[in-house]
């Protein structure tokens, strides 16, 4: 991949590469990956309140300083078994896209709600957590344990939102 | 012939091309935006250190405002820059900033109470107000009396071309994506748009518009080794040079930045510095606060590149298998602070050295970064011979920067131009319709595809080979400093290989998808440019910021403060036309003075004197006003009105 060194590799044999197998071949090594592109253009951007300070703390700047870092080289994309095995396309955003929504959700200032939009049209549930994705990430973000997984608790404390606070009303909490 | 319209077409999808391309969106306006490679992945993402704009929320920062952050870049400048363009940056700038953080830009806070620092290779604690805590933080930069550079941890450019780039496609905005302009079409008065080339299918497309934006970057890889990323080939400064119209700006003003990797010239960023991190010889010994006692490692960055020079002439560089270098040093800082903002910084060492800069010190040497240097515009961005053409970003040359850049500027002006020239190139479209005949489009167009059925037919010249020749002789001839006798035989080696590329070939004959065609097509204007540099640097007998020539070493104020002029009149030509702008002195906000570096070496304008006389009683005659009333006494400039309101900042106000 990308940062792989040659001196980390065994040069008695021929290196092979090949293109990435998820997207369609252009030529060559080179692929169509527009389908990412298109996946982008989907999701509500940066949202925050009319009356906004703009004034937040550092701590809350450091979490989404962490998405921030993609480059959107699509490495992720290409490993997922959801969209490379299981032809997810039409109903999974993919790694890449989590992150993305991860750092607008958890911008302290964003106020839009993607929660419905992360678990129907992204598919977040669909994710088996085998973190290729976070093996791959040229970036080294935390992709399934800093998004993934805080997307899918933020999609059931959403939908479980009624049922908590009548179990708050009960027991007086 | 594929044609198609827009209202504002703008040439490049990095920062300055994005920025200018939504504002003339929100203002109604059909606009398309087109790039060779998708917009995120232009050189805009490459800038680590961060965005000047004096926000003044951190204790070093206080006391900050325009008024500081324009003295500097004027100082930066060496006097060359327009003053008044240099006001309209400073005004604008903290808007700027702010702009990105309601676009979602997580710039790196101020958290209140005390934290260590390192200053002058010292670890001091600084303690920030409660007041301010949560507000936009800043880092210190060469040649600012503040600290004054905004970042988001480390990868500022990357954060920020993201953030206007998903910005861009929230407003619908077409990128036209692996396209690539090869020559504008213009009737010797206006410019109507661009011949365009499809570098996938190598179809030529008119794109007519009613204004035409080039927002192309830099020109950095005229030298062999740069700092730039391999498309900063100057392409949309050599197809306005083709038009034989419009002008190009102090082409010869190239910087260079002390601090690049050895050998393969990948930047480590100023923030390094800004941070505490210093310049060490071979002997691992501080040889900076011997030149530079007052700013050291931080002096601008002519004066440090040129003192590595210096300090490596005198033998003290460290020898390596790639010639001599020198060490930064930032393993003072801690492991901490280098994995959080420094991160590129270390990733770059580990990956294209293998060493970890927490531990060891890293190879470095001054190498080309930045051109300030471009297409000649008015303040309005627009092109001072062609109307309907603008430019806005590294390409440009309206001229914020004079001789030298100061880092965290280019980034700042990138956005800054494209929400001032964007609201200009939208005012010019409002009043202006396209009524250029067909017939000229169709001429402009047929003249490239004849051009390159001529390459692909001829047998001749190698264009790698003319390319690799040309960024030798400037990096050996037209470098940090410069002499006569190297400069003239650059301009003569130089014309010799324009000669040459006239019978510029290809082995691969593909008209779709090959690179080699793409050079065929690129050389010899880069050629072309590189002439304008060689040639502007020969004629300017004197030395201003990054223009350091050893046999002129004064600045000379009375016969040079003003700015180089060049023009391509003539296809046939083989040289370049030179002539000059003078800068009125009776009409700076700044009259010269010195930058405060080594000992001042300079010969004086004869109006220096009077002008600041002159200032000074301006000043006197209006005891009671405030520093905005006497600003605009002294040098009233022009802005688009939503723009031109004061900045807010914690303490105090709108003061
Ligand atoms: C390593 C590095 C670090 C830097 N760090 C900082 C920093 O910390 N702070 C700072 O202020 N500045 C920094 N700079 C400078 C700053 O990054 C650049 O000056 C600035 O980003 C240039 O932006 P731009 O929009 O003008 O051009 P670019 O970002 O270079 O964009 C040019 C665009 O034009 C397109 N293009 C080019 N030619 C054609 C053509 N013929 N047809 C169609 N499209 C074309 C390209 O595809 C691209 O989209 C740094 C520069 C470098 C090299
Ligand atoms: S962890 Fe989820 S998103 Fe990541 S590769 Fe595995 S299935 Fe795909
Ligand atoms: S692998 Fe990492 S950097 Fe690459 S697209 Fe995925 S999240 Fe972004």
């Amino acid at each position: 991949m990308c940062k792989t060194r040659l001196d980390d590799l065994d040069l008695s044999n021929p290196v092979v590469v090949h293109p990435i197998k998820t997207f369609p071949l252009i030529k060559d090594l080179v692929t169509d990956v527009s389908w990412n592109f298109e996946v982008n253009k989907k999701i509500k951007g940066f949202t925050p309140a009319k009356d906004s300070d703009f004034v937040y703390h550092q701590e809350d700047a450091d979490r989404v300083q962490e998405f921030r870092k993609c480059i959107e080289c699509f490495l992720c994309q290409t490993v997922c078994q959801v969209l490379r095995n299981h032809d997810g396309h039409d109903k999974f955003y993919g790694p890449r896209f989590f992150v993305r929504l991860a750092g607008l959700e958890m911008h302290p200032l964003d106020t839009a709600n993607r929660l419905q939009e992360i678990d129907r049209e992204a598919g977040v549930f669909l994710c088996n957590i085998n973190k290729c994705c976070t093996t791959v990430c040229p970036e080294d973000i935390h992709v399934t344990d800093n998004a993934i997984i805080p997307l899918k608790e933020r999609v059931i404390d959403q939908m479980l939102d009624p049922i908590l606070k009548i179990f708050r009303a009960i027991v007086g909490k | 012939m594929k044609t198609v319209f827009a209202d504002s077409l703008i040439i490049g999808g990095g920062l300055a091309g994005l920025r200018t391309a939504i504002a003339t969106r929100t203002r109604g306006l059909d606009t398309i935006v087109l790039s060779l490679i998708p917009a995120k992945r232009s050189h805009s993402a490459a800038a680590q250190g961060g965005m000047q704009g004096s926000l003044a929320a951190t204790i070093k920062g206080e006391g900050d405002n325009e008024n500081v952050h324009f003295a500097d870049t004027v100082k930066g400048s060496d006097w060359g820059c327009d003053q008044q363009v240099a006001r309209m940056f400073a005004n604008t700038a903290p808007k700027a900033v702010r702009e990105l953080a309601t676009w979602g830009v997580p710039w790196t806070r101020v958290r209140r109470g005390p934290r260590q620092v390192v200053i002058n290779a010292e670890r001091v604690t600084i303690t920030e107000k409660d007041d301010n805590h949560g507000l936009i933080s800043a880092r210190d930069f060469g040649g600012t009396r503040k600290w004054r550079t905004c970042y988001t941890a480390d990868g500022t450019g990357h954060t920020m071309l993201y953030a206007v780039d998903n910005k861009a496609i929230e407003f619908g905005i077409a990128v036209h994506e692996r396209k690539e302009a090869i020559a504008l079409i213009h009737d010797g008065s206006t410019c109507y748009g661009a011949v365009v080339r499809d570098l996938i299918t190598g179809e030529l497309i008119a794109y007519v518009a009613r204004a035409t934006t080039i927002a192309t970057g830099g020109y950095g890889r005229l030298y062999a080794i740069s700092t730039n990323s391999v498309i900063s080939e100057g392409m949309g400064t050599a197809i306005a040079l083709e038009t034989g119209v419009a002008s190009l700006g102090n082409m010869e003003a190239v910087q260079f930045h002390p601090t690049a990797i050895v050998p393969v010239g990948i930047l480590t960023t100023e923030g390094c510095r800004g941070d505490g991190g210093l310049l060490k010889d071979k002997d691992g010994y501080r040889f900076m606060p011997d030149y530079e006692p007052g700013k050291k490692e931080l002096a601008s960055r002519d004066v440090v590149s040129r003192r590595m020079t210096e300090h490596m002439r005198k033998g003290k560089g460290v020898a390596s298998p790639y010639g001599d270098h020198l060490w930064l040093d930032i393993t003072l800082l801690g492991k901490e602070h280098i994995e959080k903002n420094l991160r590129e910084v270390k990733e770059i060492c580990e990956y294209f050295l293998g060493i970890d800069p927490v531990k060891e010190y890293i190879p470095v040497r001054p190498t080309q970064h930045y051109s300030m240097g471009g297409i000649r515009t008015k303040p309005t961005g627009e092109s001072r011979q062609l109307s309907g053409l603008f430019a806005a970003g590294e390409v440009s040359c309206w001229d914020m920067h004079g001789f030298n850049r100061l880092g965290g500027n280019s980034v700042a002006e990138t956005i800054v131009a494209g929400m001032i020239v964007g609201e200009y190139v939208a005012d010019y479209c409002e009043r202006s319709s396209v009524d250029i005949p067909t017939s000229v489009v169709r001429a402009f167009v047929m003249r490239e595809e004849a051009a390159i059925t001529e390459i692909i037919g001829r047998s001749g010249e190698d264009p790698y080979e003319l390319k690799r020749e040309m960024q030798q002789i400037m990096m050996e001839k037209v470098g940090i400093f410069r002499m006569g006798s190297d400069l003239q035989e650059a301009v003569d080696g130089l014309r010799g290989l324009l000669l040459r590329s006239r019978n510029i070939t290809v082995r691969n004959k593909a008209r779709h998808s090959n690179p080699e065609l793409v050079e065929a097509i690129r050389v010899p204007k880069m050629i072309k440019l590189a002439l304008t540099v060689a040639c502007g640097a020969l004629a300017r007998t004197e030395s201003r910021g990054a223009h350091a020539r050893e046999d002129y070493p004064e600045r000379n104020d009375r016969d040079w403060l003003n700015r180089t002029l060049s023009w391509w009149k003539d296809e046939k030509d083989d040289l370049p036309v030179l002539e000059y702008e003078n800068l009125d002195v009776m009409s700076m906000e700044m009259p010269p003075g010195t930058r405060g570096y080594g000992k001042a070496n300079m010969i004086a304008h004869p109006d220096t004197e009077k002008r600041v006389k002159q200032i000074e009683e301006i000043k006197e005659s209006m005891p009671n006003a405030d520093r905005f009333e006497v600003q605009r006494a002294i040098m009233p400039y022009d802005l688009p009105e939503k723009y031109q309101g004061k900045n807010e900042r914690v303490g105090v106000g709108f003061e």
